[in-house]
């Protein structure tokens, strides 16, 4: 994929198998804009939805779940608007960000509830189902406010699933997870998307989406810095100009040293602070401290300037 | 929907809730000392102004009413669980009723504990006929009232994470004092509709009360018509809001 694919356009015609569409949404509250513009379709099969915290992910799920109206734009699940449409949550399962469950219950009770609520023909076989498939059948029967965090997680997953949903929406469902669990969790997710299930998870790690999705939304400042198959957005980012700010004793001093290097496109002083400009970012972070240390600089910092999506991939990546 | 009742039940059973409720009950037993203790003994149309009126009508009814209803989803948008009713198929109003439903299966039994021997000892103190009608026509006049306001607590406890200080404030300053001393507001306040119920379903005892009254259909019909508009706004609230 080019670099020009991978950023963010404006989708039309939809694709056929689309189940999710958000077209042109934005959402805010007073002045502040959380959601801006965005606009994507979801097909079959796992797509991760990354960025850092506070970029919006969590914004953009609520109105795709029909939990928060749009402030401007349309979503569309399964060809209906999600808001204010029951039925629809008949084939959704959504599991929230916050660990919204019912402590005073059991496990097993909390996934028979949602398996009422969703009017399961066979409460008690679908909970235990679900329970198998996270794996909690030890503990499903003790209260769920003597669970670990990651427990809650998986009961929560368990009770999303128990209706059988045809499309999931996991909002930072890997919060928690200790690594063992985590292996767990992405091959059941692996599993559920290969059943033809489309998915849809967010997350602030990159390497949590990296092992799952092929494809990736990336949000930045709530607007959709890119979207398309991940390793075409990481390669086409590496290749993009990085700004970053070198903080040290000497700037003058490591400025002349790294002029010409092969990593480093230009250079410039601004009142004694340095700022590099590089096409090549991990050569660039290699290439600074050797310099500085050749030079005997002592680094205080090096810094992204800006909130663009160069740094912020940069930070996922060091997570 | 039983699943959403019986974890509303489930929900409202909290240690404290229950301590507060208990105190609060047992409050009234103090005008029944009262009466038990005077020498001059209380007339029926005494007790009403006091102990009916003044104390159950206007405090114990809409304290209980809003110690339960109002967390009904108060809490479950302060713990960030109402997703897990609403991300559901179930149209908002199946969710509603039974929620409803469980603030009052609760505070019902509780007005209606207080209330009945709270008045029938009273009676019996002052030494009066019919303390057995009196407490069962109290019963039922403020068990009414129990019922309404459960229907708008319900809805203040989703409109406002502030609702506790509102419906206190509505309680005392609207029930307590527009809707007793301005005579058009009588038609507007649940209080009336109650003391209305109760005052004509023992003639005998409250004929010629000075709380005013709006006729029994016509407290009725109100009682209906508040309940039905209430459970049909938390509903539409349901509907319109971002839910957290």
């Amino acid at each position: 994929m080019s670099e020009q694919a991978a950023v963010a356009a404006p989708l039309d015609p939809p694709t056929p198998r689309a189940v999710i569409r958000v077209d042109d949404v934005s959402k805010w509250f007073g002045s502040v804009v959380a959601v801006s513009e965005v606009s994507f379709e979801i097909s079959p099969g796992i797509t991760g939805l990354l960025g850092p915290n506070g970029a919006g992910k969590t914004t953009l799920l609520r109105m795709i779940t029909g939990l928060a109206e749009t402030s401007q734009g349309r979503v569309e699940v399964f060809g209906g608007n999600p808001r204010n449409n029951p039925e629809l949550y008949g084939r959704v399962g959504v599991m929230v960000e916050h660990e919204g469950s019912y402590d005073f219950m059991s496990g097993r009770r909390f996934v028979e509830l949602a398996a009422r609520l969703r009017k399961v023909a066979n409460v008690s076989a679908a909970a235990r189902t679900s329970i198998d498939r996270v794996n909690l059948a030890e503990a499903a029967d003790r209260p769920i406010k003597t669970y670990s965090r990651g427990m809650r997680q998986r009961i929560r997953l368990a009770a999303t699933l128990v209706h059988e949903p045809e499309l999931l929406i996991l909002d930072e469902p890997l919060n928690g997870a200790d690594p063992r669990q985590r292996v767990e969790f992405q091959e059941l997710l692996l599993a559920l998307a290969a059943e033809g299930r489309t998915i849809l998870l967010s997350s602030h790690v990159l390497e949590e989406v990296e092992q799952l999705a092929s494809r990736v939304l990336l949000v930045v400042n709530g607007k959709l810095a890119a979207e398309g198959d991940f390793h075409a957005i990481r390669a086409a980012l590496d290749d993009r100009p990085y700004q970053v700010r070198v903080l040290c004793d000497r700037p003058r001093a490591l400025a002349s040293s790294l002029i010409g290097l092969e990593a480093v496109d230009s250079v410039q002083l601004d009142d004694g602070t340095l700022i590099v400009l590089s096409s090549n970012v991990r050569a660039l972070q290699a290439t600074i401290a050797g310099s500085a240390a050749a030079l005997d600089v002592r680094l205080t910092g090096v810094e992204p300037l800006d909130d663009s999506l160069e740094s912020v991939f940069g930070y996922l990546v060091e997570r | 929907m039983p699943a959403i009742y019986v974890l509303s039940l489930r929900q409202l059973q909290s240690r404290w809730r229950i301590i507060a409720l208990l105190a609060v009950m047992a409050i009234p037993l103090v005008p029944v000392i009262v009466a038990f203790a005077t020498t001059d003994k209380l007339s029926a149309l005494d007790l009403d102004d006091t102990l009916i009126n003044g104390l159950l009508a206007s405090a114990i009814l809409p304290v209980i009413a809003l110690v339960v209803s109002t967390p009904v989803f108060g809490n479950e948008v302060e713990d960030k669980t109402l997703a897990n009713l609403t991300l559901t198929p179930l149209r908002r109003w199946r969710i509603v009723a039974p929620k409803v439903a469980a603030a009052i299966s609760i505070s019902v039994p509780l007005v209606a504990i207080s209330t009945l021997v709270s008045v029938f000892l009273a009676f019996e103190g002052a030494e009066l006929e019919g303390g057995a009608r009196a407490a069962i026509a109290s019963t039922i006049g403020l068990a009414i009232g129990a019922i309404v306001y459960g229907a708008i607590f319900v809805w203040l406890g989703l409109v406002s994470r502030r609702a506790l200080g509102i419906g206190l404030l509505y309680a005392f300053v609207w029930e307590g004092l527009f809707g007793t001393f301005v005579d058009g507001l009588k038609y507007l306040s649940v209080k009336q509709y109650a003391l209305s119920i109760l005052h004509e379903l023992d003639p005998a005892r409250f004929d010629g009360s000075s709380q005013s009254v709006i006729g029994i259909t016509t407290a009725a019909i109100a009682s209906s018509i508040v309940l039905v508009l209430f459970t049909f706004l938390t509903a539409r609230r349901l509907r319109t809001m971002d839910v957290p």
